[in-house]
């Protein structure tokens, strides 16, 4: 089962089209919402909550429909908003308990839960600190807590990594990752940074323009075409001189990277073997290529938006 | 036998009980509760509540008192109806205080998203924020009167006979309620324009002021026009009491003598005055609801 499914999902705004017929599916482990500011993705995100109604098209979350069982559906999500939501003058345990309770933890099972999900994230010893008191990457820390203390069926993240600098955000990585993968939550991750969701998702869905332009899993989306990459220590210019030379097709990236169609015969390895030993340097890298998710991303954005994309 | 012990334990799955939106909205009551009274947050938090708590009992502990130490000056202390009028102002404090407490945190927080993301509709998180904010005010429109009774019938100058406790006591939960729903909801309704608490705060006392000014101009000089009093958002919840209480018929025809005394609106009759509460109290629940129809979750 998918715990959200769409299909045809549209929503306007007076005229603007905030969602056009979106069709996807968010399946088990982490999956990352990709797209630039205004591309739909806090949208796509509230009408999984219920919180607001679908002009046209359905959407299933966790089994249910959640404009009708909004209640019910929302008891079982972990949600973490964009921007601060957590009172400066409560002490941490305190509002991770209240939140637990508010989806429907006993008391009792509330305590215990916040005391471990601070632990969880690294907060166990700040625990009964006021929030206010916290640095803004252990406050998120504090609202990741809140999203997994009542053990949710789908935790539902909206830019988890703003306003941290880049050790915190390296950090909040690494524990969402955690999270879709020790704690076994299933996490769906709304990003407008790429780098982050390649780094912790296994699946993908990216939004412009308020359509899909790509969704999967990573591995599937970044398998690339035949070529092959080739970094060195030092200078590539010789060769990919001495590959041109031997009629293959080199395409120069910077000083060191290149890349070179394969043929069928494995002609190409032992051609690159012999001109990186010519030359005399050092090889670094060599591998298929895979496309980067800014690949996939931007080649997506020219599908979905011909006019724009020319421009 | 070893000591030996597994401290971490990592994540676990919750199998337990899950409880229905009414163990949430009971969370939020209690929760707001905490944060109203100042529990589990800073002694400065506390400092208000316990401030005014104080005064709104201390009439009743020194008419304990008197009734306790000097009989003979019973018959000159503030009756029931008496008492509201004694201890408005601290509860009229009481709730300028905790209404913006209640609400504008969460919304200058947007602590209200989080609940909202939830299995909490708008109307219970605004129910939840009514029944905290009103079960405090209780404190100080109910429990000094309380006490009053409870004390005064152990010393023997409290109602006479079982029916006259139960009829009195009847009269005290009635005003307290009624009083206290009609301040919690027209505060909340005021704060639910702003998320600063003291731009609530002093908005409230404003709106007070004004309608109470503007209803004794237009009650002071209007001859035929006995109604307008009923504008008068500081006087209405005294006379309320007073009404309920029980006032003598005579009272609100032209023939009034000295019992009619502490009568704010001799000319208005008692539904008018129950009738007005009830109108300006879901005037205000009201304007509460429009306010937070369409409050943004993300």
């Amino acid at each position: 089962m998918h715990l959200v499914e769409t299909g045809g999902l549209t929503k306007r705004f007076g005229v603007r089209l905030a969602l056009d017929s979106v069709d996807i599916s968010v399946g088990r482990g982490v999956t990352g919402l990709l797209g630039a500011n205004g591309a739909g993705k806090t949208t796509l995100l509230r009408l999984v909550l219920g919180l607001a109604r679908p002009d046209s098209g359905t959407i299933t979350v966790l089994g249910k429909d959640p404009h009708h069982d909004g209640a019910s559906v929302r008891a079982r999500i972990g949600w973490s908003a964009e921007h601060d939501t957590v009172p400066g003058d409560v002490r941490a345990q305190d509002l991770v308990r209240h939140l637990a309770e508010v989806h429907g933890l006993p008391a009792r099972a509330a305590l215990g839960r916040a005391s471990d999900a601070l632990n969880e994230v690294g907060l166990a010893e700040e625990r009964f600190r006021p929030i206010g008191t916290m640095s803004t990457g252990q406050r998120q820390r504090v609202k990741l807590a809140m999203a997994i203390a009542h053990d949710p069926a789908l935790v539902l993240l909206d830019e988890p990594t703003n306003g941290l600098d880049p050790m915190q955000r390296d950090d909040m990585l690494h524990l969402i990752r955690r999270i879709g993968t020790e704690f076994g939550l299933d996490v769906l991750v709304s990003s407008h940074l790429l780098g982050e969701v390649e780094r912790i998702c296994d699946s993908v869905i990216m939004l412009a323009e308020g359509r899909v332009v790509a969704s999967g899993r990573l591995v599937d989306l970044r398998t690339g075409d035949d070529s092959l990459v080739v970094e060195v220590d030092g200078d590539a210019a010789p060769i990919v001189a001495a590959l041109t030379a031997a009629g293959i097709v080199v395409e120069a990236d910077g000083t060191s990277a290149f890349v070179a169609p394969v043929d069928d015969d494995g002609r190409v390895f032992d051609e690159v073997r012999d001109a990186v030993v010519a030359a005399g340097v050092g090889l670094r890298r060599m591998q298929r290529r895979t496309a980067s998710l800014e690949d996939l991303f931007l080649a997506g954005v020219a599908t979905a938006t011909p006019e724009e994309a020319a421009e | 036998m070893t000591d030996a012990r597994i401290l971490d334990r990592g994540y676990r799955r919750y199998e337990g009980p899950r409880l229905g939106p009414m163990s949430a909205l009971r969370s939020i009551t209690i929760h707001t509760l905490r944060r109203i009274l100042g529990l589990r947050r800073p002694a400065r938090a506390k400092v208000l509540p316990v401030i005014v708590i104080l005064i709104a009992y201390l009439p009743a502990i020194v008419i304990v008192g008197i009734a306790s130490f000097a009989k003979f000056a019973v018959n000159e202390l503030p009756s029931y109806a008496g008492y509201f009028g004694t201890v408005f102002t601290s509860v009229l404090l009481f709730v300028t205080f905790v209404a913006p407490e209640a609400l504008c945190p969460d919304r200058r927080t947007k602590l209200i998203g989080q609940y909202l993301a939830g299995p909490v509709s708008r109307a219970g998180y605004l129910a939840a924020k009514v029944v905290a904010v009103m079960s405090v005010l209780l404190l100080v429109t109910l429990g000094p009167q309380l006490l009053m009774l409870v004390a005064l019938a152990l010393e023997g100058a409290g109602p006479d006979g079982i029916n006259g406790f139960m009829s009195t006591l009847g009269r005290i939960v009635a005003s307290g309620v009624a009083v206290s729903a009609m301040l919690t909801v027209l505060a909340l309704a005021v704060s639910s324009f702003t998320d600063r608490k003291a731009f609530a705060s002093v908005g409230f006392i404003v709106f007070m002021t004004i309608t109470s000014i503007a209803a004794g101009i237009a009650y002071e000089d209007g001859e035929g026009r006995p109604w307008a009093a009923l504008l008068s958002l500081t006087a209405l919840p005294v006379e309320l009491a007073f009404r309920i209480f029980g006032v003598p018929a005579h009272c609100t025809t032209s023939f009034r003598d000295s019992e009619c005394d502490e009568l704010l609106f001799p000319d208005v009759s008692t539904a008018a005055v129950v009738g007005a509460v009830v109108v300006w109290t879901a005037l205000a629940a009201v304007v509460l609801w429009w306010r937070y129809r369409k409050v943004e979750v993300a």
